[in-house]
């Protein structure tokens, strides 16, 4: 009973992660949710994963639920590189939106035509 | 503000540069430029080797990016710039000395007769000095393009092109690295404005070479490009 509290915690920690960045990434955010709710249903009703895992053609259930973990790693990985990208994107705006602003304030300085210039 | 006295400032043509690190060659890219085509917006990517200032005294206005961003981010902001200083057409150049500023004009003749972009190509025009390899990845690039954008041209990641003014306030480029050449192609092809390619000179140089794209970066592109979609 522990491991099936603690399972479920993380689990739902994992979910409202994903819930919390699903502007940046709806599709991920979606699938994600949906493998931690196959995951919670397993951890709960551990007897099920051996039926399923063999319905898959994987031998035991535990396997299974590896397999599970790995594709759930692989899916936040990826959460966090897109998170990197969309981080990307606001340093490339702040960065324009200072040289345009040096470059307005300089044009507005007299005695300096040349945006830019320090 | 009037860059060059006594022209209409709503009525003339930009020239952007982006650079990074050009100090060798900067100064002549700039002076060619200007005596085609008088403002010159060189947008000096992070450099630390004192482009801006060469550039600067050569007559060129000078933006700065604090930090490193990519030719991509470096365009967008020096098209915006230009689109702030009232400009007609844009013309967009390499900082690497490899165009003939004597292309411009032929492109801007094309945005006159009503294009809204004109694209340099060196296949339809001369590629002095081309590598085998080099003309291999850009046809192998032009496929990539066609694909990804439906726009068969002749020549790929050319960085002398010219925008009109109203395509240019359209454009909106994400990509800060190299795939940007490609984005702009998908963006035109968006707007459905009318392309045309005119033939260009591209002098490669041990210069232009070494500072230019390696065949390792085709692939980097390529998955830019591919990650991008993915996250739109």
């Amino acid at each position: 009973m522990i491991f099936q509290i603690v399972a479920t915690i993380a689990l739902a920690c994992t979910a409202i992660y994903a819930y919390s960045q699903g502007k940046l990434a709806p599709r991920l955010t979606k699938l994600t949710i949906l493998i931690t709710i196959c995951g919670e249903y397993l951890v709960l009703f551990p007897n099920q994963t051996t039926v399923i895992a063999s319905f898959f053609g994987v031998g035991r259930g535990a396997d299974l639920m590896f397999y599970l973990w790995v594709l759930l790693t692989i899916v936040m990985l990826l959460n966090v590189h897109l998170r990197l990208r969309g981080l990307d994107d606001r340093l490339v705006q702040l960065t324009r939106q200072l040289a345009l602003y040096e470059a307005a304030a300089a044009s507005r300085e007299p005695g300096l035509s040349n945006p830019g210039a320090r | 503000m009037n860059p060059t006295p006594g022209m209409n400032p709503m009525n003339f043509a930009v020239v952007v540069i982006p650079a990074f690190n050009e100090s060798a060659l900067i100064a002549d890219v700039v002076a060619q430029v200007r005596r085609v085509c008088p403002c010159v917006v060189l947008v000096d990517d992070g450099s630390s080797d004192g482009t801006a200032d060469i550039a600067r005294s050569a007559g060129a206005i000078v933006l700065r990016h604090a930090i490193n961003l990519g030719q991509g981010a470096a365009l967008q902001t020096g098209i915006t710039y230009a689109l702030q200083l009232g400009a007609k057409a844009i013309v967009t150049f390499d900082a690497d000395g490899q165009h003939d500023p004597d292309d411009i004009p032929s492109l801007l003749a094309v945005l006159e007769s009503g294009a809204g972009a004109a694209l340099g190509s060196r296949f339809a025009g001369k590629a002095l000095g081309m590598p085998a390899t080099r003309r291999l990845v850009l046809q192998a690039a032009r496929w990539v393009n066609y694909a990804l954008t439906g726009v068969k041209l002749s020549d790929a990641h050319n960085g002398i092109r010219a925008l009109s003014r109203d395509v240019a306030l359209r454009l909106q480029l994400h990509e800060p690295g190299m795939a940007h050449a490609t984005e702009i192609i998908a963006q035109l092809a968006e707007q459905k404005a009318r392309i045309v390619e005119v033939p260009v000179t591209i002098r490669y140089s041990a210069y232009s070479l070494a500072k230019g794209q390696r065949l390792s970066n085709a692939l980097r592109i390529l998955i830019d490009l591919m990650m991008r979609s993915f996250v739109r």
